[in-house]
This record gives C-alpha cells, sequence and structure tokens, in this order.
C-alpha cells in the first residue's frame, strides 16, 4: 500500500482512509504507533477496524452463492435440448441428405456446365455487326437493277479485268 | 454426440483425478460430469455471483459455464489444471455477459451507517461485508476480476496470471492499483467519527 501520512489527518479519517492497508497489517513503520495509539483511545474507531478487518479476512460468500437442487437437472435438460436437433438431424432425412449431398452437387455442377455451353451456342448463332453488314453488301451485289450506274460500274470493271487477261 | 437420457449414469469416485474426469466426459460419461458440477458448482456459482453486476443471473451464467465444459471437454489441452481452465471459462464468460448487459448495470448505493451517536455499532459484520461487495463490484472490470479472484477465491498470483492469462507481475501491480481504489472508494462510506482529532 503506499506510503501513510499521518500529518494534518485527523485520527480518524486518516483510519477511515487506510482501513485495507491496517487490516492487511500494511501500515508502515512510522505511521503504525500513531494508528496503535488512535485505536487504544478511541473505541469507535477500533470498533470500526476490528469490524473491517474481520470482513477484510472472512468475505463471506453472497447468500444466494449456494446452488439450487435443480442446478445440475437443469443443465441436463440444456444440454439434451441442445443436443435433440443434432441427434435428429441423424434421422432418415438427414442420412439420405448425406448420400444424395454429392450426387446433387455434381448435378448443379453438370448442370451449370450445360446450361454454360448452351448460352455460348447461342451467342455464337448471332452474327457480329461486322459479318451483318458484309452479308448484307453481297446480298445487295447480287440484286442489282440492269441499266443502273452499279450495273454500268460493274460491266465496266468486268470488260476491263477481260482487257487486261 | 447421443443423448444424455440414453446414457447410464456410473457412480464416480471422488477422488478421481480430473483431466481423467474431463477424459470421461469427452466420452459423454454423465456420472463423471456430475462429479465435476458436484465439485466446482459452488466455487463457480459464488465467482458468478460476485463477478456480475446482476447477481440474479449468476446461475444461468454458471449453467453456461457448465455447458462450455461439457461440449469442450474434448478439445482441453492438459497443458493446465482442470481447475484453472474452468475459473478461465467462468471469468470470460462473466465477462462476456457484463459487456453485453452493460446497459443495464446498475450500481446501488452502500448502505450508509446513520446511527449518530455511534456509528461504528451501526455496522454489522455481514452489511460491512456487503459494503466491501458492493464497492468491490464498482471497480474497473480487471481489477474486480483479479481482487475477487484473489480475495474472496483465495487463488495465488500464479493460479490468478494463469486464469487470466497474463504474467505474475501483471498480477500483483494491478491488484495493488485495485487495493488502493477500493480504499479511495470506501472511506467516504465511513462516517468521520471524531474530525479533528490528531495523531
Amino acid at each position: 500500500m503506499k506510503k501513510i501520512k499521518s500529518d494534518g489527518d485527523s485520527a480518524c479519517s486518516f483510519i477511515r482512509s487506510h482501513l485495507i492497508a491496517i487490516a492487511e497489517k500494511d501500515v508502515p513503520g512510522p505511521a503504525f504507533p500513531g494508528v496503535q495509539d488512535h485505536l487504544d483511545s478511541c473505541p469507535e474507531c477500533a470498533s470500526l477496524v476490528q469490524q473491517f478487518s474481520r470482513a477484510w479476512e472472512d468475505p463471506a460468500p453472497p447468500e444466494d452463492a449456494t446452488p439450487s437442487l435443480s442446478f445440475f437437472p437443469r443443465l441436463i435438460e440444456r444440454i439434451e435440448a441442445e443436443e435433440k436437433p443434432r441427434s435428429g438431424g441423424r434421422g432418415a432425412l438427414a442420412i439420405a441428405w448425406r448420400a444424395l449431398k454429392p450426387a446433387a452437387v455434381a448435378a448443379i455442377f453438370l448442370g451449370g456446365l450445360f446450361a454454360g455451353h448452351e448460352l455460348g451456342q447461342r451467342d455464337r448463332a448471332i452474327l457480329p455487326p461486322e459479318a451483318a453488314f458484309s452479308g448484307q453488301l453481297l446480298e445487295s451485289f447480287e440484286n442489282i437493277p440492269p441499266g443502273s450506274v452499279a450495273d454500268f460500274y460493274i460491266s465496266r470493271r468486268n470488260s476491263m479485268k477481260e482487257d487486261l487477261e | 454426440m447421443r443423448l444424455i437420457s440414453r446414457r447410464t449414469a456410473i457412480q464416480v469416485p471422488a477422488s478421481t483425478d480430473e483431466s481423467e474426469l474431463l477424459r470421461r466426459i469427452a466420452a459423454e460419461d454423465l456420472g463423471a460430469f456430475k462429479t465435476l458440477v458436484d465439485r466446482y458448482q459452488a466455487k463457480v456459482l459464488g465467482l458468478c455471483s460476485r463477478m456480475l453486476s446482476h447477481s440474479q443471473n449468476a446461475e444461468d451464467v454458471a449453467q453456461d459455464v457448465f455447458f462450455q465444459v461439457y461440449r469442450s471437454s474434448g478439445t482441453f489441452r492438459h497443458d493446465c489444471l482442470v481447475s484453472t481452465w474452468i475459473y478461465r471459462i467462468a471469468v470470460n464468460r462473466c465477462r462476456n455477459f457484463n459487456r453485453d448487459n452493460r446497459k443495464f448495470a446498475q450500481w446501488e448505493p452502500a448502505l450508509i451507517a446513520s446511527d449518530g451517536d455511534n456509528p461504528a455499532s451501526a455496522w454489522t459484520l455481514n452489511e460491512t461485508r456487503a459494503l466491501i461487495r458492493k464497492t468491490v463490484a464498482s471497480l474497473p472490470e480487471k481489477q474486480k476480476e483479479m481482487l475477487i479472484l484473489n480475495k474472496f477465491e483465495g487463488h495465488s498470483y500464479q493460479e490468478i496470471a494463469e486464469i487470466m492469462g497474463v504474467s505474475v507481475a501483471s498480477v500483483e501491480s494491478c491488484l495493488h492499483r485495485a487495493k488502493l481504489n477500493l480504499q479511495k472508494r470506501l472511506a467516504p462510506q465511513f462516517p468521520d467519527l471524531c474530525r479533528g482529532r490528531k495523531f
């Protein structure tokens, strides 16, 4: 405990503010004779110190610290209640689920793969914009009306190619 | 785990080694569990009722402690005493309970002796004990835990260090602070008997 300074303190207030140190006989040497003298001359402080020392030395257990008779049965009930859902989980349903779980996981995985493949194929069927454009262009070349500017240009180009050959 | 009701409770000798008891509890031996509970229920309940801000919940928390002992018996590493392990569970449970119920914790003011003529005589031993308990309950959590384990439960510094998972030096210093703090809080509870009289 901290060093006790008795100067200037009233004796009783010194005693009451150092009850634990006094009860544990942890009062430093210089203060101890003064404490002892005061306790000899002040019955109130002596009684307080005696009472406190007894209480401090033997702090009795709280009155309600005695377990009730139902303590253990309640504990067992609680453990059983906690275990029931677990043991219930071992029923037929749980066993079936445990057996079918890998198959279910595999089915979900394969289903996912199949669905992904299907989606990929569908995406492939849809032509990209540039392919669609070239397709439309070729189609328009096949349907060029005779006598039009385009027809004239193409026929001229074809004749030039023949001349070169 | 199988249901307890299906198991047979075989009477276990009270002297059975606690590590052996735990091994048997892990193997779902109800008799071993009852022996362990009988051995520690009063101590755990006492510890809980002192540590909790609501002592009426002590039995519920003590049940939690033994429930955890039952469930964790298989994982006990046997690196400390079984009693230390149980106390550690109890301290942690109480700490969690206090933390979860901090909002509702109520500090009851200590009893004040009212007899003006002879105030000291107004204090019975039980009142003084109750006052000490209430003042201890108002200490900071760690100081309160260590003081209760040391002063009320009679554990050595070494045991407290193992229960709390700290060094012995830390226990010493925390207990020192706890006593100073307790002293400071206790002083105003006692009336100044003869102010002015000097040593």
